[in-house]
C-alpha cells in the first residue's frame, strides 16, 4: 500500500547528499523537517570537516534556515555506540571484518529514525542515499541507485518492511556530479563540501588504533603460514582483514603473502599465496530477504564488500541465510562482510559472510 | 505559536522596546569618551545602572554590567580571594558549576533529601569555602533558603555567590537583606533584552574581577559597553513591580496547566519544597525529552527539556538528577514549560490540547 506523503523527515549529515536530498523535497513543495542525529564524537583534529563533528551539526542547521525548514539535533550517542560501535569492536576482535553501516541503516539510522517520524507526526523518512525505493500495491522494492559507483543499495538490505514502506530517496536518480550541481542551483549552502570517505566514527581509518584505544588488552599473536610455521608477530589482531597485503612486517622475499584465515581464540593470523585467497563459494547468515528465495534457489549477482562488482552465483537458501556458487571465482570472501544478493538491480536479500 | 519557554527568555516588553528605541540615536557612543557623544552614551549607562541598583536594593557602584548572565557568574566566581572549597547544591546550572570546577578546589555539593534543601546548618560552611547557589532554579523553580545560606557562610567566615538569575522579577530581591557577597542577574528573564547583565559585589567582599582591560565597570568588567541593550535592562528593572505582582495569577495559570499535564500522565518535578510560580517541569517517562520538545515546537507550543544552554544533548538533567538521584528516568524524559505575565488561560489550553496529541501519537 502507497501511503500518501505527509511531513518527510529528512535525515542530514550535514553533507552534500542528505543537505541535496532535503532541497529537492522542499522543492517539490513537501513538508520537510530536518532530523540530524548526534551519534559520535570527533576526537582531537578531527572535529573539523568529519562526519560527526560538531561543524557537521552546524552545516545541516544552516541548510535547513537556507530552506526554511525546521531542524533538530537529537542525541542518540548511547543507541549508536550500543548498536553499531560495540559489536563493530566484539567483530574485528574475533578476527572478521564487519560492515557497520550495514548495522546502523538497521538500527539506529533508519529504524530510529522511523520511530522518530512518529514521534514528529511525519508520514516518510527521506535521506540522501544513493538506491532507489518503489512503493508498489505488493509492498517496497529496492533497487541499486542510478550512480553505480556511489549506489548504496548494499547498505539497505537489512531494513525491515514496515521502514522500507515509508523511505524516500531523492537521489535514487542523480549522479554524484548531478547532485552537487543540484545543490549549487539550489543554493544548499554547503554544496562544495568535500565527501567523507571513512566509516563515520573511525576518524582516520586505523581501526587497529581505534579498537586498541576502545577495547584496550592485548590482541597480539603470531602470523603463520598454512603449514602453521611461525612467520612473525602481531601486536592486534583488528590490524587484519581477509587479502590484506601490506604492513605484514614478515622477513625474507620470495611470493607476496596474503591475509587467508584469522584464528580469534589465539588472534593467529595466516597468510598465503594470491591463489589461495580465491573461493567460489560464500555461506551466509543471519539473512533478510526482501523476496524469498525459491527452495531450488536463483541466477543473481551478489556483493561480497561494497566495493565489490556483484559477481553472478548461484542463490540458494538455508536455515539462516543462503549458499552463492559463484560462475567465476572470487577474491577474499571475508566472514563478517555483508553479502548482498541482486537480481538485475533489483536488492533481494543480503546476510553476513560466516 | 504558544510560548512556553520564559525561563530561557522572555519576550522584550512594550516599555523596554520604546526605551530602547528613545535611546538609539545617542547609545551607539563609546560611553567612555570623553566628548559629548561619550557623555551622553554614558549618562544613559548610569541611568539604567542606578534603575537595576534601585530594583535589587543595591547602591549603583556595587553593580557591574555584563554581557550575560553566564559571564556574570564567571565574574563572580572566579574573582574571590583566599578560597579552599566550594560548597554547591547539586541543582546548578552550567554557569555556575563550570566556573566553580574551574576554580581547582574540591567542590563538595550538598544532598537534597526528597527533594528538600538541606538546612543551613548542615551545610558545615567554614573559613575559605565558597558558598555557589542558585536562588530560583532555571529548570524546576525550587527554591532554596539563601538568606539563611548566606547568613550562615557569613558567620563561618565563609564567601557566598548566589545566581539570581531567575529569582529577580519572581521572587522579591533584595541583595542587602540576603546578606550575599555576588549576585547575578540578567535581563532576558524579566522582560528586557539578551545581551545585559549584572552582577552585584557588595562593597568589602574579598574579591577582585579576573577581566582585565580597561577601567570600564571601575575595573571590574574592562570593555566598551552595548548602551542600548543595558537601557533595555534599566527599563526592565523599573517594571519588576509589576512582574512581582503578577506572580499569583502566573502561579494560578501554572497550576491550570500542571493539572492538565498530572491527568495525561506526568510527574511534577521539583514540587517537594517551596517553588518559584513561572514554571511546571514534569516527566513523562518512557518519552524522551528532546524529542518531544521537537514534535511540540511542531505542534505550535514552544518549551524545553533542560535549560537552552543544555540542548541538544541527551545527558539526563544535572538538576533532576540532583533531586533525584536514583530516578534517571524522570531526568532523560522531563520537559520544562515556563510561563510570564503576558501568558493567558488561551495559552494554557492551546498548549494542553497539543500536548494531548504528541502523547497520544505513537508510542516509541
Amino acid at each position: 500500500m502507497t501511503r500518501p506523503i505527509g511531513k518527510v523527515l529528512v535525515a542530514m549529515s550535514g553533507g552534500v547528499d542528505s543537505s541535496v536530498a532535503a532541497a529537492l523535497l522542499r522543492e517539490q513543495g513537501h513538508d520537510v523537517v530536518g532530523v540530524t542525529l548526534h551519534l559520535w564524537d570527533a576526537e582531537g583534529e578531527n572535529k573539523v570537516g568529519r562526519c560527526c563533528a560538531p561543524e557537521d551539526r552546524e552545516d545541516a542547521r544552516r541548510t535547513c534556515d537556507h530552506l526554511g525548514i525546521p531542524h533538530y539535533v537529537l542525541d542518540e550517542r548511547a543507541a549508536f555506540r550500543r548498536e553499531v560501535v560495540e559489536p563493530f569492536l566484539d567483530e574485528y576482535r574475533r578476527g572478521r571484518t564487519p560492515t557497520p553501516c550495514v548495522h546502523c541503516n538497521r538500527t539506529v539510522k533508519l529504524e530510529m529514525l522511523a520511530r522518530l517520524a512518529d514521534e514528529l507526526g511525519c508520514s516518510h523518512v527521506a535521506t540522501g542515499h544513493y538506491a532507489k525505493i518503489v512503493h508498489g500495491p505488493e509492498g517496497t522494492r529496492l533497487f541499486r541507485g542510478r550512480d553505480l559507483d556511489k549506489d548504496q543499495s548494499y547498505f539497505l538490505f537489512g531494513l525491515s518492511p514496515e521502514t522500507r514502506s515509508r523511505l524516500l530517496f531523492p537521489l535514487g536518480d542523480l549522479l554524484k556530479s548531478e547532485t552537487r550541481a543540484e545543490g549549487e542551483r539550489l543554493g544548499v549552502p554547503n554544496a562544495k563540501k568535500p565527501d567523507s570517505q571513512e566509516l563515520c566514527f573511525v576518524p582516520d581509518g586505523d581501526v587497529a588504533a581505534f579498537t586498541r584505544r576502545e577495547r584496550g588488552g592485548e590482541a597480539g599473536g603470531l602470523v603463520v603460514d598454512e603449514e602453521g610455521r611461525v612467520l612473525g608477530k602481531h601486536d592486534e589482531i583488528a590490524a587484519f582483514t581477509i587479502g590484506k597485503r601490506k604492513g605484514l612486517a614478515l622477513g625474507g622475499g620470495s611470493a607476496p603473502r596474503y591475509v587467508l584465515r584469522i584464528v580469534p581464540d589465539s588472534n593467529t593470523v595466516v597468510v598465503g599465496g594470491a591463489e589461495k585467497l580465491v573461493s567460489k563459494t560464500l555461506e551466509a547468515r543471519d539473512g533478510h530477504f526482501l523476496r524469498a528465495l525459491p527452495p531450488e534457489g536463483l541466477e543473481a549477482s551478489v556483493r561480497i564488500r561494497y566495493r565489490h562488482e556483484p559477481a553472478p552465483a548461484h542463490v540458494r537458501p538455508t536455515a539462516t541465510g543462503f549458499v552463492a556458487e559463484f560462475v567465476e571465482p572470487q577474491r577474499a570472501i571475508t566472514p563478517g562482510q555483508a553479502a548482498v544478493i541482486y537480481v538485475g538491480d533489483e536488492v533481494i536479500g543480503g546476510g553476513f559472510i560466516a | 505559536m504558544i510560548y512556553l519557554d520564559h525561563h530561557a527568555a522572555t519576550p522584550v516588553s512594550p516599555e523596554v522596546r520604546a526605551a530602547m528605541d528613545a535611546a538609539r540615536d545617542r547609545a551607539w557612543a563609546n560611553a567612555s569618551s570623553a566628548h559629548r557623544f561619550g557623555r551622553e552614551a554614558r549618562a544613559l549607562l548610569e541611568d539604567a545602572r542606578a534603575a537595576v541598583a534601585e530594583a535589587i536594593g543595591a547602591e549603583p557602584a556595587s553593580v557591574v554590567f555584563t554581557s550575560t548572565g553566564t559571564e556574570a557568574c564567571h565574574v563572580g566566581l572566579a574573582g574571590f580571594r583566599g578560597l579552599r572549597r566550594v560548597v554547591m547544591s547539586p541543582l546548578e546550572h552550567p554557569a555556575v558549576a563550570e566556573n566553580c570546577a574551574a576554580l581547582g578546589l574540591p567542590v563538595h555539593r550538598f544532598e537534597m533529601t526528597g527533594g528538600r534543601p538541606p538546612p543551613a546548618e548542615a551545610l558545615g560552611l567554614r573559613e575559605g569555602d565558597l558558598l555557589a547557589v542558585t536562588w530560583v532554579n532555571h529548570e524546576t523553580g525550587t527554591i532554596l533558603p539563601v538568606e539563611d545560606y548566606c547568613r550562615a557562610a557569613r558567620e563561618a567566615g565563609a564567601s557566598s555567590f548566589v545566581d539570581g538569575i531567575q529569582a529577580l522579577g519572581k521572587v522579591p530581591v533584595n541583595v542587602r537583606a540576603l546578606g550575599a557577597d555576588a549576585v547575578a542577574f540578567a535581563a532576558q528573564k524579566v522582560g528586557g533584552p539578551t545581551g545585559a547583565a549584572a552582577l552585584f559585589v557588595r562593597r568589602g567582599a574579598p574579591h577582585d574581577s579576573p577581566l582585565l582591560g580597561g577601567p570600564q565597570e571601575r575595573g571590574r568588567r574592562p570593555g566598551t559597553p552595548d548602551v542600548e541593550r543595558f537601557v533595555g535592562f534599566g527599563a526592565a528593572a523599573k517594571a519588576i513591580p509589576g512582574r512581582l505582582a503578577a506572580m499569583p495569577r502566573v502561579a494560578a495559570l501554572r497550576d491550570r496547566l500542571e493539572a492538565g499535564l498530572l491527568a495525561l500522565g506526568a510527574e511534577v518535578n521539583g514540587r517537594e519544597g517551596p517553588r518559584a510560580a513561572t514554571v511546571t517541569d514534569v516527566s513523562f517517562r518512557g518519552r524522551r525529552g528532546p524529542v518531544l520538545v521537537a514534535a511540540l515546537d511542531l505542534a505550535g507550543v514552544a518549551c524545553s527539556h533542560g535549560s537552552a544552554c543544555s540542548s541538544g544533548l541527551d545527558e539526563p538533567s544535572k538538576v533532576l538528577l540532583g533531586l533525584y538521584p536514583d530516578d534517571p528516568e524522570r531526568a532523560r524524559s522531563a520537559l520544562r514549560l515556563s510561563l510570564g505575565p503576558e501568558t493567558t488561560g488561551d495559552d494554557v489550553d492551546r498548549a494542553l490540547a497539543a500536548i494531548a496529541k504528541v502523547i497520544g501519537a505513537a508510542k516509541p
